[in-house]
C-alpha cells in the first residue's frame, strides 16, 4: 500500500526534488523494500541510459545552409528601394530616415530628368505649354511593356521612380545607343556585376565541378530510379538550361550581364532585358537569354535560387542556391527532390572558391553515401550510411 | 558612431544585439554556436537525423526573423530551444498527417520486434560485440522515445537527454511545475516498459 505512494515520489527523489522530510520518508522505506529499491534501479537505469545516448555531429554544411536560405530570403524581399537605402543604419530615428529617403529620391529623380530639362527648356520657354506632359509621353508608351515583364509585386512608388528614370534613359525612343554614360539606369546595376565577371571564370569552374562530382556518381544514382525525370546524364543539361524562377522581384531594369560573346553594345541591353523578362513569362519553354547566360556561365547576379527541373505537381525536382556576395555569384548548394519532395539523388554543397565541400547522395529520403572534401578538393570522408554512425558512434 | 552594448546574460549577448543591427556574420557565429545542441534536440525528437537538420534550418531561419522581439533578458540558448521545438511539433504534425506513423502509446503494452538483443555469430573480439551491444541500445533507446506522444517526449527530451531543470522545462514548454513533474513520471514510466521490452532487461 505504502509502495504506491512511494514509486509516486521515485521521480522526484531520483531529481532530488524531495524535501528533507518525504526524502528520509522515502529512503527509510527503500532500506525495508526490495520492490521499490527495485523500481528506483530500474528507474535509475533508464536515465542514465537517456543520459547517456550519443550526441550526434551536425552537418558540415548546416550553417552555410541556414546563412544561405535566410540570405536568399532577404534578398527576394530587398527590392530597388532596399538596394537605394539599404545602407541606412537601421537604428536611425524614424524622421531622420524619412528625410533620407525623401532626399535621395529628390536627387535621383533631378538626376534622371536632367537631359530631358536641357532639351525641353527652351521649347518650354517659346512654344510647348506643358513640358511635364511631354516628358510623361514615352513613360506611358513603356508602362505596359515593363510591368508585364515583371510581373511580381512591388512599391508602386518605387515602379514610378524607375520608370521615370528609364523613361529619361529612353526619351528618344529608337536611339537607345545614346543613353547618356552617368546616367542613373546606366550606373545602377549591371556594372559591379559586369567588372566581377570580367575578373572571375565562374562558369567554367561550375561547369567543371558538375562534371567531376557526376561522373563519380553516374552508375550509383541511377540504379534503381528508371522513373526519375532527372537522370544524371541530362543534368549537366538541365543546369545549363533552367529556367530561373525565383528571381526577386527586383530585377533592375537594365539587362543582366550578357555573356562575353553578346557582350558588345550596352542600348541592346535593355531591350535583351525586356525579351528575356517576356520569356521567363513563357510557361514551359526555356528562354532564350537564359539559356544563353547559362551556357556561358553567366548567372544574373539576383538568381538566388534557381529550379532547373519543375515537376507537374510544382515541386521543384532540382533546385540549385547561388549567392551574390561582393558582386560575385557563387553556387553554394544543388539539391535534388523525387515526386514526394524527399531528397533523391545528389546534393552538393561548395566553398566560396567553388569547388565542393561535402556531397549526400540519397535514395528517396534516405542518405546512402556521404563525402566530404578538402579544401584542396581531395577526399576527406567517405561514408556509404552515415546514419548508422550517428546513432551508433 | 559609437554604439553601446545591451547588458547581457550570456556571452551570446553582445552577438545578438549585432544581430539586430542586421549584422550577418554575428548571426552565423550564432549559429555556429548552437547547431549542435539544436540539432540534437531535434534529432531525438524526431528520431531522424535529416529530418532534424530540416527542422534545426527552418528554427534558425525562424530566430533571425524574429530576432527583433527576442528579449535579451532570457538566455538566447533557451530562446532558441523554445523555437526548435515549436519547428519540430509542426514537423510532427506534418510527418504525422502525410503518413500515419505509428506511436506507442503510453498506457498501451509495447509488442516488441525481438525480445532480447540480437547475438551475432561468434565473434572473435569481446569488445565488437560489446561496441555492437551498445549501439543496438542507443537505437532501442531512441526507438522507445520515439513512440511516446510529443508533450511527454518533449519533457523526457528536456530533462534527460538536454538536462534542462523542471522550472527551465516549465518555462520553455509554458508549463505548471506540477504537470512538467507528472508527464516526466508518466514519460520515465513509458520508456522504462519500452526497454524492458525491446531490450529483454532494464
Amino acid at each position: 500500500m505504502d509502495c504506491d505512494r512511494i514509486k509516486k515520489g521515485l521521480n522526484a527523489y531520483l531529481d532530488e526534488m524531495l524535501p528533507a522530510k518525504e526524502r528520509a520518508e522515502v529512503e527509510a522505506h527503500l532500506a525495508s523494500c526490495a520492490e521499490c529499491s527495485r523500481t528506483l534501479d530500474e528507474l535509475k537505469l533508464t536515465v542514465h541510459l537517456l543520459h547517456n545516448l550519443e550526441e550526434v555531429e551536425p552537418p558540415a554544411w548546416l550553417t552555410q545552409k541556414v546563412m544561405t536560405r535566410i540570405k536568399a530570403e532577404q534578398s527576394e524581399r530587398k527590392g530597388f528601394f532596399a538596394r537605394l537605402y539599404g545602407w541606412i543604419p537601421a537604428n536611425l530615428p524614424a524622421t531622420a530616415v524619412a528625410t533620407l529617403v525623401i532626399a535621395v529620391t529628390a536627387v535621383v529623380l533631378m538626376k534622371s530628368m536632367e537631359p530631358q530639362i536641357r532639351e525641353s527648356m527652351p521649347a518650354t520657354a517659346t512654344e510647348q505649354p506643358h513640358p511635364p506632359a511631354q516628358a510623361r509621353a514615352p513613360l506611358q508608351e513603356v508602362l505596359p511593356k515593363t510591368e508585364m515583364s515583371r510581373g511580381s509585386a512591388q512599391n508602386a512608388t518605387e515602379d514610378e521612380t524607375r520608370l521615370k528614370t528609364q523613361s529619361a534613359v529612353q526619351k528618344p525612343p529608337p536611339a537607345a545607343e545614346t543613353i547618356p554614360k552617368d546616367s542613373p539606369a546606366t550606373v545602377a546595376a549591371p556594372i559591379p556585376y559586369e567588372n566581377a565577371l570580367k575578373e572571375k571564370s565562374s562558369g567554367k569552374a561550375l561547369k567543371k565541378s558538375e562534371g567531376a562530382g557526376e561522373s563519380i556518381f553516374e552508375g550509383r544514382s541511377t540504379a534503381g530510379r528508371e522513373n526519375s525525370s532527372v537522370s544524371p546524364q541530362q543534368l549537366p543539361a538541365g543546369l545549363l538550361q533552367g529556367v530561373p524562377t525565383a528571381a526577386p522581384a527586383a530585377s533592375p531594369t537594365v539587362s543582366p550581364a550578357p555573356g562575353p560573346a553578346a557582350a558588345p553594345e550596352r542600348g541592346a541591353a535593355r531591350n535583351r532585358a525586356i525579351s528575356r523578362d517576356a520569356a521567363r513569362a513563357e510557361p514551359g519553354g526555356i528562354p532564350a537569354k537564359a539559356r544563353e547566360e547559362k551556357a556561358s556561365g553567366v548567372l544574373h547576379p539576383e538568381h538566388q535560387r534557381v529550379v532547373t527541373e519543375k515537376y507537374a505537381g510544382g515541386r521543384p525536382r532540382v533546385v540549385i542556391t547561388y549567392w551574390n556576395a561582393s558582386g560575385k555569384t557563387e553556387k553554394v548548394m544543388e539539391e535534388r527532390f523525387d515526386e514526394q519532395g524527399r531528397r533523391h539523388g545528389l546534393h552538393r554543397s561548395y566553398d566560396i572558391s567553388g569547388s565542393p565541400t561535402a556531397e549526400v547522395l540519397y535514395e528517396h529520403g534516405e542518405p546512402v553515401l556521404i563525402r566530404e572534401f578538402n579544401t584542396d578538393g581531395t577526399l576527406k570522408t567517405e561514408e556509404s550510411d552515415r546514419r548508422w554512425r550517428w546513432l551508433n558512434p | 558612431m559609437t554604439t553601446e552594448q545591451p547588458i547581457s546574460p550570456d556571452d551570446d549577448g553582445p552577438l545578438v544585439a549585432l544581430c539586430k543591427k542586421g549584422d550577418m556574420d554575428a548571426f552565423e557565429e550564432l549559429v555556429r554556436r548552437h547547431q549542435k545542441k539544436m540539432l540534437n534536440m531535434a534529432f531525438r525528437m524526431t528520431g531522424n537525423y535529416e529530418d532534424a537538420c530540416e527542422v534545426v534550418q527552418d528554427a534558425f531561419v525562424a530566430a533571425y526573423k524574429a530576432i527583433q522581439q527576442f528579449e535579451q533578458r532570457a538566455r538566447f540558448g533557451t530562446w532558441l530551444y523554445t523555437i526548435v521545438l515549436n519547428q519540430t511539433r509542426n514537423h510532427l504534425k506534418k510527418a504525422s498527417t502525410v503518413s500515419s506513423r505509428a506511436e506507442y502509446s503510453l498506457d498501451e503494452p509495447i509488442s516488441s520486434e525481438e525480445g532480447f538483443i540480437r547475438t551475432e555469430p561468434a565473434s572473435s573480439e569481446p569488445s565488437v560485440l560489446e561496441t555492437l551491444e551498445q549501439r543496438e541500445v542507443q537505437s532501442r533507446v531512441q526507438q522507445c522515445i520515439s513512440g511516446l506522444d510529443t508533450e511527454f517526449r518533449e519533457v523526457l527530451v528536456l530533462r534527460d537527454v538536454q538536462g534542462f531543470s523542471y522550472d527551465e522545462i516549465g518555462s520553455m514548454l509554458k508549463l505548471a511545475d506540477g504537470t512538467v513533474k507528472s508527464r516526466l513520471s508518466r514519460a520515465r514510466e513509458a520508456i522504462k516498459n519500452c526497454l524492458k521490452k525491446l531490450l529483454g532487461r532494464a
